[in-house]
Parts: structure tokens; C-alpha cells; sequence
């Protein structure tokens, strides 16, 4: 069956190019515009893997991480950030909110894949 | 410029925007700004300077990155605001707009380029002390280049033992650490140990907590220190991870039964390997031939081991597996005909099992069943003959026609690689060759007579077959002069086939081809038309259970199709019951099963109808088929078959379940019964009949059209 992701991000170019590598390659693709938006699509159902951006108005991406890590049915699943920023203290946050792993921007298609792969299968 | 650049510079655009109105707002206060604003100034930079990297404005990224540090300073409060400030960011928005309108964002005349420079220069002077700058991307291109190149110096094969410790937390935020270890064993040659010796018991057992540790051994063809590090890099802070290098020798290829041994016992024991297990391999290496002898005189348990690791890895260079066999197709038949007895033995078995109430013999019972099922579906596959093999036959008959007709004929097949059982294709090669020379002679114009239609002078004549459910269709086409429905009438007419009053529709007169004693052809050529009709090819078809229907569009071509089953002598069947009597429908060919208390019945028009989701669905009860009578049971159900594009609905009695069944065939007499396409021995040595639900809806159809017909006359 096709995995799910959800992609959370502020900046449309972004959506649209994750999105379209991700369905291009048979993803199910969710799209938030930001947290609070994206908040809207974990009611219960199958989302193998959120991508979700750091900065972004009304819920920031540490605030959604946190959140959807205290949900029951989202608590364990992959959770990546993307970031441009390498330094270790943004990613150390991102990490002890609950994130699995990131992606670091800028990033051609294959790397966003080889990075979901890490992680979901 | 892409879609995804013109939409990343519209985006861009906004958030200039967006940065202007946050400029006014700071400057109108500079001194007790909200902290909130910072914020969203410095996010509109951060989309700017990320998505820019994504799209190829570099310069714009580096810009801007720039830019943001100025805010990230004051969000921080390492910076305070001031005019200067403020100008130098409406400044900076102008120069953003200008480097947004440069076509693949990237400046290539010296003098921007010093300008950019020029410009991030002013802005890092208000940066103060200690404040690291970023390189620039050339810079770092550089850099990893120069680390590139260095990495690949270190070349040559090289030996790793990875050890593995994850943090027990691991699993909590959606890492499988398995992929992580399968992902390691890409980078080359491998062997992995699993220590599962800080597990739990059961009644402890923890799913979440992460207690296993791996130990991986890597064969690579070059230094992959850092490949195996980036592995981790999610979960280097939640992992232990030691990588040490093992001595040189392709031994974690090819090491056999001391490394197997080695393995196991680190397995079993729950103790790491060290790389001093290892060294006894590096004496083992092949690249030091000589040493080997001396060893094997020192260490006698070390060379009997390499004797039995050269034992394995020779043979399994040669080996060339034998990928086929061929087999007397007789052989295949007994094991076929052992299987269907197998399948009858196993439903006593069953039955008897579920007689005696005894846990341990329908345990047996069940275990049997599953095994029989394997190997009837093993058997069966075995009977399975690609189509492609008779195809050589068809070409030839092509081109034999082409020649002795005078016509250009061109065959195309698609699917030869489709399976049949062999009896099924062994019964089609006639039917298949009959038609295609009755295309060739029949269908296909002369050249002379196609040109002056306005089509290809040469003729196609197509074999295509596919898989539809359980069946395989076979269909054969050809673009030639197609039928006239008119002139299969008035023939059908002329030969007593078909009242001349009749109304039919255009599906019925094709289908009048079918029927004994027709024969289109003026007269009776070389090739067709020998008193072998159409007739003969449905009842030849009909004998492997399989349907043949025609479509045809005069000046387009015919299109004949086959319906086959897969398999002939063993079905997945449904058996029910009726009046006491039963009777088997093949699985594969049920929709589904309603209640009646789901449909509406309708009897007030022709024939029986019932409305079930909004369609009329014509239906047959085999009570009162069979026996004359028409009573609803409590029990009844109906079986939804469909038929073409039709559904319809088959009432039955009861149903009593699923079986496995080895369809008889009926005695000689019994042939014009079509509607039941077999008989089968059930487990407690009852008989039940199979039901061909297909010619059992056409009978219906053809019951309800001579009521139609007699109502009329009446």
C-alpha cells in the first residue's frame, strides 16, 4: 500500500516540490501549511511519516512535533525537520522534541527520498 | 526558469512584501518592538534564503542568509535596532527584488558579483565580535570536494566490524534501527550478528524498549569510515557505535564454516567479536600464498577448515543451476490426477475429523488442508504452458495464407507469454487456427480492394491475451471487411436458423454464426468453408468450459473473444443446497451473496427481476427450475454472478460453505446438459453438481426472449 506522508511547510515552492517528488514516486501526500494546519490531519488516521518545516507562523515545527508526540497514535511514528541551518543546537532541539531525523535544505529529490528511506518502509 | 522557480519567485515576492510592512512597523518603534515581529521578519528571510537554495538562487540564499543573521542577533538580543539597521534592511529588500529578477539566480557579471560581495560586507560589519561567518557555497563546494578526493585515495578493499548499541529510548520517536543495519550491509559484502541476550522474557517483555545490539561485518571495496558513520547520523547521539577496522582478506565472503562458526558462537554467547577473531583470517588471505602451506602444518584445525571453505567456494563459482527440466507431459498428468484424489481424500478427512470431536486429528486435519492446497496449487502450475509455444504454428498459417490467397496478411500477438493448462491449449490450437483462416480468407479485403477503401493495403490480423480474474482471455481481431448483420440475417433466415419476423438485436444476428449449419462463405473456398463451421469452434471451446462471443463493425474487422478458465479439473467452489440436492458454484465466479430480505423482488414483469442498489438484476430460483417449486426459504440466499456486464442472481436454498472440489466430468449421455459443467465426489461420498453459471444465465436469457416471442405471437 502507498505510504502516507504529511508535509508541513510555510513556503508554497517547497510544498510543491516535495509534493511532487513524493507523488511522483507514489506517496500519499498530506499537505499542511503550517502546524496549526497540519494539526488537522492527524485525527486517527494512517500517516506514515511527517515532513515538517522548523520556522513557521502559529505553530512553529517544534510545537507540532511536541504535539504529535503526545498523541496515542502518532507517538512513535518518523517525524523528519527540515532545516537549513547545520548547526547541532537547532537539531538538538528538533531531536529532544521527539524528531527522528532531518533533511537539510537545500536538497534535490533524491536526497529527500534516500532520507525518508532512513526511516520508513 | 521552471514552474517551481517562477513559483519560488512569486513566493519571494510576497515575503519581500510581507518583510517591507514588518520594516514599517520596527521603525515606527524601535525601542519596545513586539518580540513577535522579530520573529516573523526573520522567518519571511529564513523561506527566502531556504527555498532560494532549493531553486539555484545561490547568491540570493547567501544574500539573504546573511540578511537573517542581523535579526537572528536581535531575536537573540545580541544586537539592538537601530536606524542604520533598519535602513540597511530596506536597502537589502530592494537588492532581494533585484537578484529575484536575474533569470537562473545565479550572477555571473564580475562586477554584481563584487557588488554582492560589497553589499554582504556591509551588512557583516554590524555583526559584532565572535560572530562566526559562514563560508561562502564555493567555499564549501571546495571543501567537500578536497575531503571527496581525499576519501577516494584511501582506496582498496578494506574489512569493518561495526558494533551497534542502541539507547534503550531508540524506538520511542519512529526510528527502526533495522533499516539503519540494513542500510549499512548496501555499502558491500556482509554478515551481521543480532545479540538478543538483554532481551526480556516474555511476561517482562517491553515492545518499546530497543535491547537488541548488532554487530555487522563489512566487506567494502574502498575506505567507507565515513559511509558508515552518515548511516548513523540520525541516531549518532542515541546509539553507541564503534567501528573497527579488521585485518585485509576477502574472508567475510567467502569465510565458511569458521567464520559461520564464529558467528554463532558470539550469537549464542552474547560476547562482541573483536577484531582480534579476526587474525587468525589474515593468514588465510589469499594474496599470501606461501604462508598458507606453513600454516597449514602449524595449525591443523585452522587448514581443515580452509579445505572445507575451499570445498564450498568451489563448487559454487561452477554450479550452474539447472533453472528447467523437461518432463513427460504424462508424468504431469498422474501428478495432477494423484492431486484431485488427494483433494477428494482430504475432504473425508475433514468430514471425518469434525465427526469425531478429537483436537489432535483436526489439527491434522487442518495442517493436511493447507499442505493440499500447496501442492494443488503447485501441481496445477506446473500444468501451466505459455501460449507463446503454439504461436509458431499460427505465424506459419499466416503466411501460408498470405501467399495462397494473394493477400498481405501481418500477425501480431500479444501476451504469448500468458499460461494455460496444457489441456486447455491442446483443445484450443484448432479452434484458434480455424479462425485466424477464416480472417485471413473471410475478413482481410485483397490489397487492391483495401486501398480503395482508404486503408493499408496490408491486413492485421491480432492475437491478444490477458488475464481477466480467474479467466484468460484470448481475443483475435482483424481490420478486415467486417460482418453485415443484414446479410448474417437474411442466411439465417434462408437456413431455417431464425424466424424472419424476429427482432434482434445487432449482438444476436453476430451470434447467429454460432449456431450448426451456417456458413457465410458464397462459396466454398480452398481455405475455409469447409463444412467446419462456427459452430464447431463454441462447442470445441465450450468443451474446456471456455466462451467465445464476436463483435464486428462492417469495414473495421472482427474482434472474436475467448473466455477461458485457468485450470480445468480442481475449483474453489461454493456448495449449497437445493431441495435437499447439492450443487457446487465455482468461487471465482461469485460477485457476492445477498439475503433476499436485501432485494426487491418484482414479478409483475417478464421474467423474474429483482432491484438490489438501484439495478434491476434478472435472477433464476433452482428450486423451481429443477424441481417445480417456488418457495422462499428462511435459508435461501442468492448468488450474485455476473455475466458480461450484467449481474444476476442465482437463488439457492442454503449455502453450506467452501470446498475444494475435483470436477468430473458428466457421462456421455448427460453432454447436452450445459448448464451443469460437472460432477464431484464430496467427502462424505455424496454427489453434487457443479453449475456453469455462465451458460446458466444465457439459458435464462434465452428462456425470457422465447416468452417475449410466444407472448407476441399471441
Amino acid at each position: 500500500m502507498a505510504k502516507t506522508v504529511l508535509i508541513v511547510d510555510d513556503s508554497e515552492s517547497i510544498r510543491e516540490v516535495v509534493n511532487f517528488t513524493l507523488q511522483n514516486e507514489g506517496y500519499e501526500v498530506l499537505v499542511g501549511v503550517d502546524g496549526e494546519d497540519a494539526l488537522k490531519f492527524l485525527d486517527g488516521r494512517t500517516i506514515d511519516i511527517v515532513i515538517t518545516d522548523l520556522h513557521m507562523p502559529n505553530l512553529d515545527g517544534l510545537g507540532l512535533i511536541r504535539k504529535i508526540r503526545e498523541m496515542d497514535a502518532y507517538k512513535h511514528i518518523p517525524i523528519l525537520f527540515l532545516t537549513t541551518e547545520s548547526q547541532t543546537e537547532k537539531k538538538m532541539e528538533a531531536k529532544e522534541a521527539g524528531a527522528t531525523g532531518w533533511i537539510i535544505k537545500p536538497f534535490v529529490p533524491a536526497k529527500l527520498l534516500s532520507a525518508i528511506a532512513k526511516v520508513v518502509r | 526558469m521552471d514552474q517551481f522557480q517562477q513559483k519560488f519567485v512569486e513566493e519571494a515576492l510576497d515575503n519581500v512584501e510581507k518583510l517591507e510592512e514588518n520594516l514599517f512597523e520596527l521603525e515606527s518603534n524601535m525601542e519596545n518592538y513586539d518580540p513577535e515581529l522579530i520573529q516573523s521578519i526573520f522567518r519571511s528571510m529564513h523561506t527566502i534564503k531556504g527555498s532560494g537554495m532549493m531553486f539555484g538562487f545561490d547568491d540570493l540564499s547567501r544574500f539573504t542568509h546573511n540578511f537573517e543573521t542581523i535579526y537572528d542577533l536581535v531575536r537573540n538580543d545580541k544586537l539592538k535596532v537601530t536606524k542604520d539597521i533598519v535602513d540597511l534592511s530596506f536597502e537589502s529588500l530592494d537588492y532581494i527584488r533585484k537578484l529575484l529578477d536575474i533569470g537562473e539566480g545565479k550572477l555571473t557579471d564580475p562586477d554584481d558579483i563584487a557588488q554582492l560581495n560589497d553589499f554582504i560586507g556591509r551588512i557583516t560589519k554590524h555583526f559584532p565580535e565572535g560572530t562566526t561567518l559562514t563560508k561562502g557555497r564555493a567555499e564549501r563546494e571546495a571543501e567537500e570536494k578536497a575531503k571527496k578526493e581525499a576519501e577516494a585515495a584511501k582506496a582498496g578493499p578494506k574489512n569493518y566490524l561495526v558494533t551497534i548499541e542502541p539507547m534503550e529510548s531508540l524506538l520511542e520517536n519512529g526510528t527502526n534501527p533495522l533499516y539503519t543495519v540494513d542500510d549499512l550491509t548496501g555499502l558491500g559484502e556482509w554478515k551481521t550478528v543480532a545479540f538478543t541476550d538483554k532481551v526480556e522474557s516474555f511476561n517482562q517483555f517491553k515492545p518499546l524498549a530497543m535491547r537488541i545490539n548488532w554487530q555487522v561485518l563489512l566487506h567494502t571495496e574502498q575506505d567507507a569510515v565515513n559511509d558508515i558513520q552518515d548511516n548513523f547520523i540520525f541516531i549518532e547521539d542515541e546509539c553507541k557505535v564503534d567501528i573497527a577496522e579488521l585485518p585485509s582478506g576477502d574472508y567475510i565472503v567467502a569465510g565458511g564454516e569458521v567464520l559461520e562458526a564464529l558467528l554463532k558462537t558470539a550469537a549464542e554467547s552474547g560476547k562482541y567479536l573483536t577484531p582480534a577473531d579476526f587474525e587468525q583470517f589474515k593468514q588465510a588471505a589469499p594474496e599470501q600464498e606461501p604462508a598458507k602451506e606453513e600454516a597449514k602444518a602449524e595449525q591443523p584445525v585452522q587448514a581443515a577448515a580452509q579445505k572445507s571453505e575451499k570445498k564450498e567456494a568451489g563448487p559454487k563459482k561452477e554450479e550452474a543451476k539447472i533453472a528447467t527440466m523437461r518432463v513427460a507431459s504424462s508424468k504431469i498428468d498422474e501428478l495432477v490426477n494423484a492431486v484431485s484424489e488427494m483433494v477428494t481424500m482430504q475432504a473425508q478427512l475433514n468430514l471425518m475429523a469434525e465427526k469425531q470431536g478429537i483436537p489432535a486429528l483436526s489439527a491434522i486435519a487442518e495442517q493436511m488442508e493447507k499442505t493440499t492446497r500447496a501442492l494443488r496449487e503447485n501441481a496445477f502450475s506446473l500444468s501451466l504452458i505459455p501460449l507463446g509455444g503454439e504461436l509458431v504454428r499460427f505465424q506459419r498459417l499466416v503466411r501460408d495464407l498470405s501467399n495462397n490467397l494473394h493477400k498481405q496478411l501481418e500477425f501480431i500477438v500479444e501476451g504469448g507469454e500468458i499460461e494455460l493448462d496444457k489441456n486447455i491449449i491442446e483443445h484450443l490450437t484448432d479452434p484458434l487456427m480455424h479462425m485466424i483462416r477464416n480472417s485471413g480468407d473471410h475478413g482481410i479485403e485483397l490489397p487492391e480492394e483495401r486501398i480503395a477503401k482508404g486503408k493499408d493495403p496490408k491486413g492485421t490480423i491480432r492475437l491478444k491475451a490477458f488475464y481477466s480474474g480467474s479467466s484468460v482471455i484470448i481475443q483475435l481481431s482483424d481490420d478486415g471487411k467486417g460482418m453485415d448483420p443484414d446479410k448474417i440475417f437474411k442466411k439465417a433466415v434462408e437456413k431455417g436458423l431464425v424466424d424472419p419476423n424476429a427482432k434482434l438485436a445487432k449482438k444476436e444476428i453476430l451470434n447467429l454464426i454460432f449456431a450448426s449449419g451456417f456458413s457465410t462463405a458464397e462459396k466454398v473456398s480452398d481455405v475455409s468453408g469447409r463444412g467446419v463451421g462456427m459452430d464447431v469452434v463454441k462447442s470445441k471451446i465450450a468443451e474446456i468450459r471456455g466462451e467465445v462471443s464476436i463483435d464486428s463493425e462492417i469495414d473495421k474487422g472482427t474482434t472474436f473473444t475467448l473466455d477461458l478458465p485457468l485450470t480445468l479439473s480442481i475449483i474453489d467452489g461454493l456448495l449449497t443446497k437445493v431441495n435437499g440436492e447439492q450443487f457446487i458454484f465455482p468461487l471465482s465466479n461469485i460477485e457476492r451473496i445477498l439475503s433476499p430480505k436485501e432485494v426487491q423482488f418484482n414479478h409483475s414483469g417478464v421474467g423474474n427481476v429483482f432491484t438490489y442498489g438501484g439495478e434491476q438484476i434478472g435472477y433464476i430460483e433452482l428450486n423451481s427450475m429443477f424441481y417445480s417449486m417456488d418457495t422462499l426459504m428462511d435459508t435461501s440466499k442468492i448468488i450474485m454472478v455476473r455475466s458480461g456486464e450484467k449481474h444476476f442472481g442465482i437463488v439457492v436454498d442454503q449455502i453450506i460453505g467452501e470446498y475444494q472440489i475435483v470436477v468430473k466430468p458428466l457421462g456421455r449421455f448427460m453432454r447436452k446438459v450445459d448448464m451443469i459443467s460437472g460432477a464431484s465426489v464430496m467427502g462424505d461420498g455424496s454427489l453434487s453438481l457443479v453449475v456453469d453459471t455462465t451458460r446458466m444465465v444465457n439459458y435464462y436469457i434465452q428462456q425470457r426472449y422465447r416468452k417475449d416471442v410466444k407472448e407476441k405471437e399471441a
